[in-house]
């Protein structure tokens, strides 16, 4: 890799997380961020000479990812059945009504300041959900629970998190989940 | 029949079936509240997978077929490195470094192409970021892609002040206008009033 190239490739890592949050307000589907979000790097890289990289990158980087998120998404709700589709496009309109992409660069730094905030059963459920990727109706076999009370209880600890980095980014101190 | 928070944690895991997408589908119509909460939880959702720790077989997996010199992953690496060396030239630049972000980051378009453009301020390229202000040029044509969405095309003689992401008051100029559904509500000022669009195309003259 070249130098210009490691430029590029630096300028997109500082806005990465800038890249996600416009991701997942154009493409709200599970697992879909992180496929926009690779496919706007390769694209960004392989046409590294033409930008002019000495200015913000966020603009053209906003553009290029709206582009390729709106591709993606209807890649990605084709193949579903159509009552899967009519209620995606539903979140999708939702979505982009909000008037600015979610502050994800922002937020994501709190959020693990919050996660050591949590109490520990609600760590081990983000653990066990979030990290080891296991399933909630196997999580519920393996603490002995309702696949639904596993699903309230994932719900439960995702508002405390975002209540707590709410909390934090409004008084710039310390807040508890 | 489930409860929201169990269809919206199925949807968030892609397990949805279609009797749960058609239930959730109608609450969030029945229940407008509802698709907030729902975008809500899909942010933090997302935000909580990307603080999982990284492990050696974790590390990106990428969906497309990435026939390149380089992966993302190593890439990573290397401008990581070349990022520490980076640093030690930026402090020294810092304060001017400083005024240049806090500028950029009120840009609220960008200039996308331009055909024969002669301006009447300091000229402007192709991909730089537009912040609040006037622009005036003398003749040609200018693409300026706002950053809510919505695309504009000037012919100048032209005066355009950049207001916001949503907002531009155009005193001069042919302009046409292309607004897509999330861009709906973008203004346009002139002498005659306020255009607002509802989702079309419009042009002023």
């Amino acid at each position: 890799m070249n130098l210009a190239e490691t430029h590029a490739a630096q300028v997109f890592l500082s806005h990465h997380d800038f890249v996600k949050g416009v991701a997942l307000k154009y493409a709200p589907w599970p697992g879909l961020m992180d496929d926009i979000t690779q496919q706007v790097f390769l694209e960004f890289m392989a046409k590294e000479s033409k930008w002019d990289l000495s200015n913000d990158a966020r603009p053209l980087l906003a553009t290029m990812t709206r582009h390729i998120a709106m591709r993606l998404w209807r890649e990605r709700t084709r193949q579903q059945p159509e009552v899967v589709q009519k209620l995606a496009d539903h979140i999708r309109l939702l979505a982009e009504e909000r008037e600015k992409p979610p502050r994800y660069e922002d937020k994501i730094s709190v959020l693990r300041s919050c996660l050591q905030k949590l109490p520990e059963k609600s760590r081990e459920l983000v653990e066990l959900y979030y990290y080891n990727e296991i399933g909630t109706p196997e999580i519920a076999e393996q603490i002995n629970m309702k696949a639904d009370t596993v699903c309230r209880a994932l719900s439960r600890v995702r508002e405390k998190l975002r209540e707590c980095i709410q909390q934090s980014m409004n008084q710039g101190g310390h807040a508890h989940a | 029949m489930l409860d929201s928070d169990t269809l919206i944690q199925h949807y968030l895991e892609g397990t949805l079936s279609d009797a749960e997408a058609e239930q959730l589908h109608a609450l969030l119509k029945a229940q407008p509240e509802l698709g907030e909460r729902l975008i809500q939880h899909f942010e933090m959702d997302a935000m909580l997978r990307a603080t999982k720790p990284l492990a050696a077989n974790n590390i990106i997996r990428p969906a497309l077929l990435p026939k390149r010199r380089f992966t993302f992953a190593t890439v990573t690496s290397v401008a990581a490195l070349a990022a520490c060396i980076t640093l030690l030239g930026t402090w020294i630049v810092l304060p001017w470094l400083k005024s240049d972000v806090e500028e950029t980051t009120a840009s609220v378009a960008v200039l996308t192409r331009g055909v024969n453009l002669e301006w009447e301020s300091a000229p402007i390229t192709p991909g730089t970021p537009l912040s609040p202000g006037l622009l005036k040029w003398k003749s040609g044509i200018a693409q300026i892609e706002f950053y809510q969405g919505a695309r504009i095309l000037i012919e100048g003689p032209a005066e355009l002040q950049l207001v916001s992401s949503g907002e531009a008051t155009c005193t001069r100029g042919k302009l046409s206008a292309n607004v897509p559904p999330q861009a709906k509500g973008f203004r346009i000022n002139t002498p005659k009033g306020t255009i607002v669009d509802l989702g079309t195309e419009l042009a002023l003259m």
